[in-house]
């Protein structure tokens, strides 16, 4: 299946045509958001790895930097050009701002002695600018809505955190040999749902071009503040080809046909136990997934004894406590877990939330230890289904 | 699929808050087990149906999921066993002691969908906590049915609580079966003694099973050899219900733990209908 729109490329939408810029603009796009009371988020190198954090200029981008990434590996590489997006997804999504690690949720004190006084914890609605959203990025934050928000008790801190993103997205140049989004509808190239859609075009070794397409009112109101530049028919080609190349160069496949009763008439394979004996149960999957949501309630108590905060922190369905009742852990093996976790995100996922759960990052084949690779592990189910005579 | 720029939720739903509950009254139902009576500090006690469950809070330690089993006007009971810090924790609250509530949540046994002329009320162990209230309600409307009948299975007979209920239910015409699954050396003990699906069929329980609903309740392992059991006799799938147990944390369908397949337990149950849960509910550590 290929979802690249090389033909939308560069094309006049509702809000306007497409405007082109240089560094300068992609800077004064920056300082525009910043006047306006946006903290600005955007890529830089931390850790050896790209991540998100706060910007005030382009010079703090990964300028002239890409990652290297396969099953169980990531590495930052030099490149011999000046472009700042040439890279596919860091280990850190969005999540960690709109769904962080860790939160308060209350505070109870023992006040007047025997008593208690319960006292909730909100989060603030900070105006935040997201600048190099991921195509597939976009669509885990989208799946991370339907589930915080558009069940019958939406979470109030995500919808604080949701309540003013300003969003630019940057559509996928190089991807990695992880990625499979072409397979889960996510990329490479964004079609709706930003505010700003930015293609980087090398135009040589010292200079790129930036793309820019307009998807909302106030994308459209923020061009038009900032010295833009009319779009050349050359460089709608060149954004094409990059958005093309992008969609060639994915070549991991995830055939998903069929695939929440293809995993729900596997959920006593032995393969589990299979994939058991590799996996480590670290976890890191699904802090690593941009649409992982499930949470813990832990309650710290002061020295006094008499103040209890609750924080929600991010759990695992891989940790054994996940599933405790009173009898012990459910799911007491790996098997279980792995199992809980896969057939979460590619099949139950769509019973619960209409839905996939997977964007098709490549994050959770990465940041295995081991290189447990989703697409392969749906691609032996099938062949046994196949070989079985099943659908 | 929602795609929209920016989102805003508003406050915190009542069921993330937690409200402080006065201990009205503790009664002891089995050595490691007790009936705490809860009613609001401030407000006024939300509405309860059968089957709901809220997550009970002790300061300092953490929530713990629990069923009401029993209401009054003025109170909800919940019945707790002890096992483990946050359970202990909550059962050693003296009356007059406040703990937290958030709940009540899920659905509820649907007695009102039950078209059959017999109801089979099928608890094992604590299971009789969830059911106990919806037997009463069973009892009140027993012209309704041609039999109300309870099968209630516990390891050893001095585990059998709510005697009083019990027999106020076959005083209303409730036909009430026990069974220990060993007696050991309790010589009183006149019922029967083996497992729960022992009782169905044959010389025990025998009703026109093409014309029963089931309700159950108890260890994941209890309900699936029941189920199995009921359909072997001619019970139709779809006419058994059962309250399955996950670790519910949120209770609002947020955090992820309490899945059973496609089932978010606290969105989607506690009560499930066997009909659609059993593909999942058969499949050990799911």
């Amino acid at each position: 299946m290929d979802t690249a729109h090389p033909t939308r490329i560069g094309a006049a939408g509702p809000f306007g045509p497409a405007v082109s810029l240089g560094i300068e603009g992609l800077q004064s796009i920056i300082e525009t958001l910043e006047a306006d009371g946006y903290e600005v988020y955007g890529p830089q190198i931390q850790n050896d790895v790209i991540a998100h954090d706060i910007i005030h200029s382009v010079e703090e981008l990964p300028l002239g930097w890409t990652d290297e990434q396969s099953g169980g590996s990531y590495r930052l590489k030099q490149r011999n050009d000046v472009a700042r997006f040439s890279y596919a997804v860091g280990p850190q999504s969005w999540k960690e701002l709109l769904h962080p690690s860790r939160i308060p949720v209350w505070t109870m004190r023992r006040t007047p002695p025997g008593e208690l006084d319960v006292r909730m914890h909100e989060t603030e609605p900070v105006p935040r600018a997201f600048l190099g959203v991921r195509p597939c990025e976009l669509a885990s934050i989208f799946k991370q809505d339907r589930v915080l928000l558009d069940g019958p008790h939406p979470d109030p801190h995500y919808g604080a955190s949701r309540a003013d993103n300003f969003m630019i997205a940057v559509n996928c140049g190089t991807p990695a040999d992880t990625c499979f989004c072409t397979s889960m509808g996510g990329g490479p190239s964004v079609e709706s749902g930003f505010d700003l859609s930015i293609t980087e075009v090398v135009t040589n070794r010292t200079n790129v071009d930036y793309l820019v397409e307009i998807g909302s009112e106030r994308g459209a109101v923020l061009i038009g503040r900032i010295q833009t530049e009319q779009v050349a028919d050359e460089l709608i080609g060149q954004a094409r080809t990059v958005i093309d190349e992008a969609a060639r160069q994915i070549t991991r496949r995830m055939d998903t046909t069929g695939i929440k009763d293809l995993l729900y008439d596997n959920l006593e394979s032995p393969r589990w136990a299979d994939i058991a004996e590799r996996c480590l149960t670290c976890g890191n999957c699904t802090l690593a997934c941009p649409t992982c949501f499930c949470t813990d309630l832990e309650d710290v108590t002061d020295l006094s004894g008499e103040i209890s905060d609750r924080w929600r922190v991010w759990d695992s369905c891989f940790s054994l406590e996940f599933s405790h009742l009173g009898s012990g852990p459910h799911r007491s093996t790996g098997a279980d877990r792995y199992r809980q976790w896969m057939v979460h995100k590619l099949a139950s996922w769509i019973d619960q939330f209409d839905e996939s759960g997977c964007v098709g990052c490549g994050r959770c084949i990465t940041w295995c230890p081991v290189g447990i690779d989703l697409t392969v592990e749906v691609d032996h189910f099938r062949q046994l289904a196949d070989a079985q005579g099943t659908p | 699929m929602t795609k929209t720029l920016s989102r805003t939720a508003s406050g915190p739903s009542p069921l993330l808050v937690p409200h402080p509950y006065r201990v009205i009254d503790k009664i002891d139902e089995l050595a490691d087990t007790v009936t705490m009576y809860l009613a609001p500090v401030d407000g006024v006690l939300p509405d309860f149906e059968p089957a709901q469950v809220s997550m009970l809070g002790a300061f300092g330690v953490g929530e713990a999921a629990i069923s009401i089993s029993h209401a009054t006007p003025s109170t909800h009971g919940y019945t707790i066993r002890r096992a483990g810090a946050i359970t202990n924790a909550l059962v050693d609250t003296p009356a007059g002691g406040v703990i937290t509530v958030r709940g009540p949540f899920g659905n509820h046994w649907p007695i009102e969908d039950v078209s059959t002329s017999n109801l089979l009320i099928i608890a094992g162990g604590l299971g009789i906590a969830p059911l106990r209230a919806i037997t009463h309600a069973a009892a009140n409307q027993i012209d309704r049915f041609e039999s109300v009948v309870v099968i209630y299975g516990a390891k050893q007979p001095d585990q059998i609580m709510y005697r009083t209920d019990l027999e106020h239910w076959a005083k209303r015409g409730v036909d009430v079966r026990l069974t220990a699954d060993d007696a050991g050396s309790d010589t009183t003990w006149s019922h029967a003694v083996g497992l729960v699906p022992a009782l169905l069929g044959d010389h025990a329980v025998d009703l026109d099973w093409a014309e029963t609903s089931v309700f159950t309740c108890g260890p994941d392992v209890m309900m699936h050899f029941t189920a199995e059991r009921l359909l072997e006799l001619g019970v139709r799938d779809h006419r058994i219900w059962l309250s399955v147990e996950r670790n519910m944390q949120c209770g609002n369908a947020l955090c992820g733990h309490c899945q059973l397949g496609p089932f978010l337990v606290c969105r989607d149950g506690p009560v499930a209908n066997y009909a659609e849960i059993a593909p999942f509910h058969r499949v050990p550590g799911l």
